[in-house]
């Protein structure tokens, strides 16, 4: 609006005409009242500027003073943060009929962005705006819930199915002869039990795994009355006299196969002093 | 979110036991002297509400430790509890050591508990992060949490992080 001020005669009196056509327009344009050449002159015509370096738009409109510009940027953090920064996630664009052992091969950590299912986990007596809110417990999403149990999802039927086809090629067929327990019995009539120990540490040696026990029956041995007699009284109170079985148990060596191989040499010992 | 919680909530606890839930450990005293004066009131692991509901609870925060096992699980699991099973005292204190650590590196990305398993050989650590822009420097953090960890503990560890949008997410409940 404000003309370029100069101070030579002839410029003043444009000056002045100036001032009154822009007051003029001013008015005209705020009564909303057009004249029928204004309404169409405005429109797609490019606008020359005239000797004064004006255009007609610029005398016409009142251009106003911006104080505060229009996109200014607020530093309260509440920023949106670009999109680009967060993928979909996988869950949303996986088929039905996905592969799901490929999916989650081994035992993992609930991701919900990765399981396709609309779990939930939580008891609920939420308030207003926060997740709770609907009476539902808390989606998957930020759900510390969901991530602290135990899942099986490493194990589902289509993963063992394929597992077991994996190992099906390394495995034999059960020895023919040796359907029964008698069978069994007769034809491996000392019976060897270990134990090995599952747990969560550092080290996976257990001492409680050092133990053996080696069990069989009197009646495999050969022995005459007198050296069943004496094997009675050295065995003591490891035979069962109804049964006839014999237990040994050892666990005086820190390792499993050391007591294996002190037992069979108190087998041995037992057999030829007995005799 | 429970960083910050934690820092502005640690003046009104009587104990100090780390606001974690830890398998086989009771959060109730039963100290003989107090349970004459006393009648059990312990007041550990739960909040005053405030007047203008400002303080906001993340959903493990908003449960009494006495709902463990009913709404809200544990956040370490081993198997130091069963009948025959040493190492109880180790693996708790390499609990709190995971959490300090954790918690020292990450800061303030650091959005929920630490959520710690193990499973035979190896500790699988869980988080919740808040990440920034730049993702290079969390991946550094990631990495050096797992290298140090793994020395320190002598096992294998794996630390899995998911991310939250924003802090307020993870609010399950104003009091």
């Amino acid at each position: 609006m404000a003309a370029p001020f100069s101070l030579c005669k002839g410029n003043k009196f444009l000056l002045c005409v100036n001032v009154i056509q822009n007051n003029l327009a001013f008015i005209s344009t705020s009564t909303f009242v057009k004249s029928p050449e204004t309404r169409n002159s405005n429109r797609n015509r490019r606008q020359r500027p005239d000797a004064a370096g004006k255009t007609p738009s610029d005398k016409k409109e009142f251009r106003k003073l911006l104080l505060v510009k229009k996109d200014a940027r607020r530093f309260d953090g509440s920023r949106e943060k670009p999109k680009d920064m967060y993928n979909p996630p996988r869950s949303k664009k996986m088929s039905v009929d996905v592969d799901w052992p490929s999916v989650w091969p081994v035992a993992q950590t609930y991701k919900q962005s990765v399981v396709p299912l609309p779990l939930r986990q939580g008891a609920v007596q939420g308030q207003e705006g926060t997740m709770g809110e609907h009476g539902l417990p808390p989606q998957g999403y930020a759900n510390t819930e969901l991530v602290k149990i135990p899942n099986f999802l490493h194990l589902t039927p289509r993963h063992i199915k394929q597992q077991c086809a994996a190992i099906k090629k390394f495995c034999t067929r059960w020895p023919e002869g040796l359907e029964t327990p008698q069978q069994m019995k007769e034809h491996f009539p000392l019976e060897v039990t270990t134990s090995d120990y599952c747990f969560s540490s550092n080290s996976v040696r257990d001492s409680r795994a050092r133990v053996v026990t080696f069990k069989f029956n009197m009646k495999d041995l050969q022995l005459d009355p007198h050296s069943q007699d004496k094997m009675k009284r050295l065995l003591g109170n490891r035979y069962d006299p109804q049964t006839g079985d014999i237990t040994l148990v050892a666990d005086r060596c820190p390792l499993k196969q050391q007591n294996y191989d002190y037992l069979r040499y108190v087998m041995t010992v037992l057999y030829f002093e007995s005799w | 979110m429970a960083a910050l919680m934690t820092l502005r909530k640690l003046g009104s606890f009587p104990l100090t036991i780390p606001y974690v839930a830890l398998r086989g450990i009771s959060t109730t005293c039963t100290n003989a002297a107090t349970v004459n004066k006393n009648r059990l009131h312990v007041r550990v692991g739960r909040f005053k509400p405030s007047k203008d509901k400002s303080i906001a609870l993340t959903y493990d925060e908003s449960k009494p430790p006495y709902k463990i096992g009913l709404e809200k699980a544990w956040n370490s699991w081993n198997t130091s509890n069963l009948k025959g099973e040493t190492r109880m005292s180790e693996t708790l204190t390499d609990d709190v050591f995971i959490q300090n650590f954790l918690k020292g590196t990450w800061g303030l990305m650091q959005a929920s508990d630490v959520v710690i398993k193990r499973r035979h050989n190896m500790i699988h650590i869980f988080m919740h992060i808040l990440p920034k822009r730049d993702l290079q420097p969390i991946y550094f953090l990631l990495g050096y949490s797992e290298e140090l960890l793994s020395s320190l503990l002598k096992c294998p560890v794996k630390l899995e992080l998911q991310s939250v949008q924003k802090p307020r997410d993870l609010i399950f409940k104003y009091i």
